[in-house]
């Protein structure tokens, strides 16, 4: 009787997806999944970033260009950037206390806001409540129940050499005082209305997606990013570019989106001082 | 809050209240779904295809029967998409079993590229591919690469178990023939041993 299981061994050396294709493939079901749950929106791209090393997880880099609808003509308004740098700008006496959702693949089933309180006032004591500490992409390891996901709490201060890496709107901040944001108007985004700012790659970003990909030293992606601001507080509601991500097998640059749910400055209370402070929180911790 | 390691089947039901749980599925499936495809097809086709079938999953998870692991329904998609290429999947067998030499797959490494290129087995074995009917050559595929039992085999393909047996039987037999044959291609000397 022949036996199929010969077949077994038909290529059965062949090698497993590359990181591009598997990239590829999570950011097209990625734009599935974000379509389901916001229709005619994708949000989601990725770009494997041949470069293997550590990585803060979450600094926004200068990011891409999604054609949307812009309600209003392009132009640019100096007065409202420099009104939307003070807003975003924590007073000295307080505490910033955000809190954010972002956008990926396994993080879209892993979803929960990650949330800091950073003290304005040296040595900017923060605590951190981050939903992907230690890398984005997660295996098959069960820690991901889908609900009531615990993140993980961080917390130091600038003394002790950890400052916090995850200010999504540094990055803005930093483009506005450099001259590389625009005001592009006011747009409908999720049902309201938000001023759109365009944040430009640096000059010294590569000025091709292939020499971002192929530049080892690189950690910007030559495409712009945006941001979008409440028309009254100028806080941010939502952010979005690439990043750097780090995975098994490289890092990459994914087009993340940041959806903030709270965006405020607390007074320096002691109450609130409190909130920055993770041994005092947690005094059996180890650092 | 869920204590346990969540089932590929409280991921899908979660996944049609909460569509972001799909992502488990992914994560879980995507390296064998490749591979399946990448053996079938070539790595070209499996990095479209792979993709193609998590997209056609995820928009078709309502009607996924599966409760245990879902890898044979997603089988089952991406043997079905691969249909639109089997005349391609077939020039690509019949060329692979004339050179023994396999343009399409990307391996492990070039000691393991190299060791395929020079046995002539497995380009026998792809000659014989080539001369099955497709369903036949799916339902062999789905055993033999997929590693399904023929209940599953049945389940991703959509069809009766006998129907299964009947194509699982007539693949034997065009294997036997077609690898009884007298070859062009030396049979390799590494030990193959073909139990005609």
């Amino acid at each position: 009787m022949f036996d199929l299981d010969l077949f077994r061994d038909f290529r059965s050396k062949v090698a497993g997806p590359s990181a591009d294709a598997q990239g590829q493939a999570a950011a097209r079901l990625a734009r599935a999944i974000e379509g389901e749950q916001t229709p005619g929106r994708s949000i989601l791209r990725l770009i494997r970033k041949r470069r293997y090393a550590a990585l803060a997880f979450a600094t926004l880099a200068a990011a891409t260009g999604t054609a949307l609808f812009i309600s209003t003509p392009w132009h640019n308004s100096p007065g409202f950037l420099e009104k939307a740098h003070a807003a975003l700008t924590p007073p000295a006496e307080a505490i910033l206390h955000m809190k954010w959702l972002g956008s990926g693949l396994t993080d879209l089933a892993c979803n929960s806001p990650s949330e800091v309180w950073i003290d304005q006032t040296p040595p900017h004591r923060f605590r951190a409540l981050l939903t992907y500490p230690e890398g984005y992409f997660r295996p098959d390891s069960g820690e991901c129940p889908f609900e009531g996901v615990k993140p993980s709490e961080v917390g130091g201060d600038s003394e002790s050499g950890r400052q916090f890496p995850t200010d999504p709107v540094r990055e803005l901040r930093e483009a506005i005082s450099a001259g590389r944001a625009h005001h592009e108007g006011q747009t409908q985004l999720e049902g309201r209305t938000v001023e759109r700012i365009r944040i430009d790659p640096a000059p010294t970003c590569p000025k091709a997606v292939s020499e971002a990909v192929e530049d080892y030293g690189s950690e910007c992606f030559p495409e712009p990013g945006y941001a979008y601001v409440d028309p009254k507080t100028l806080h941010p509601v939502r952010i979005e570019g690439f990043q750097e991500i780090a995975r098994p097998g490289g890092d990459f640059f994914v087009f993340r989106v940041e959806r903030f749910v709270t965006f405020e400055y607390l007074p320096r209370t002691a109450a609130n001082i409190a909130l920055t402070d993770i041994q005092a929180r947690h005094p059996r911790a180890r650092p | 809050m869920m204590d346990s390691f969540p089932s590929d089947g409280d991921c899908l039901a979660r996944s049609l209240r909460d569509p972001r749980a799909f992502a488990l599925i992914f994560d879980r499936h995507f390296a064998a779904v490749h591979r399946y495809l990448h053996r079938r097809g070539g790595r070209d086709l499996a990095d479209e295809l792979a993709a193609e079938t998590f997209a056609l999953a995820f928009e078709r998870r309502a009607s996924c029967r599966a409760s245990g692991s879902v890898l044979p329904w997603l089988y089952g998609i991406a043997t079905n998409l691969l249909r639109h290429g089997r005349r391609a999947e077939r020039r690509q067998l019949r060329a692979y079993g004339r050179s023994a030499v396999d343009r399409w797959a990307a391996y492990e490494d070039e000691e393991a590229a190299a060791r395929v290129d020079g046995w002539a087995l497995d380009a026998r074995l792809a000659r014989a591919l080539a001369a099955m009917r497709p369903r036949e050559r799916d339902a062999l595929l789905l055993y033999a690469l997929a590693d399904l039992s023929y209940e599953e085999v049945a389940l991703a393909l959509d069809v009766p178990l006998g129907t299964v047996r009947t194509w699982l039987h007539r693949a034997r037999e065009t294997a036997r023939r077609e690898l009884a044959e007298p070859d062009v291609l030396p049979l390799a000397t590494s030990g193959a041993d073909l139990h005609v």
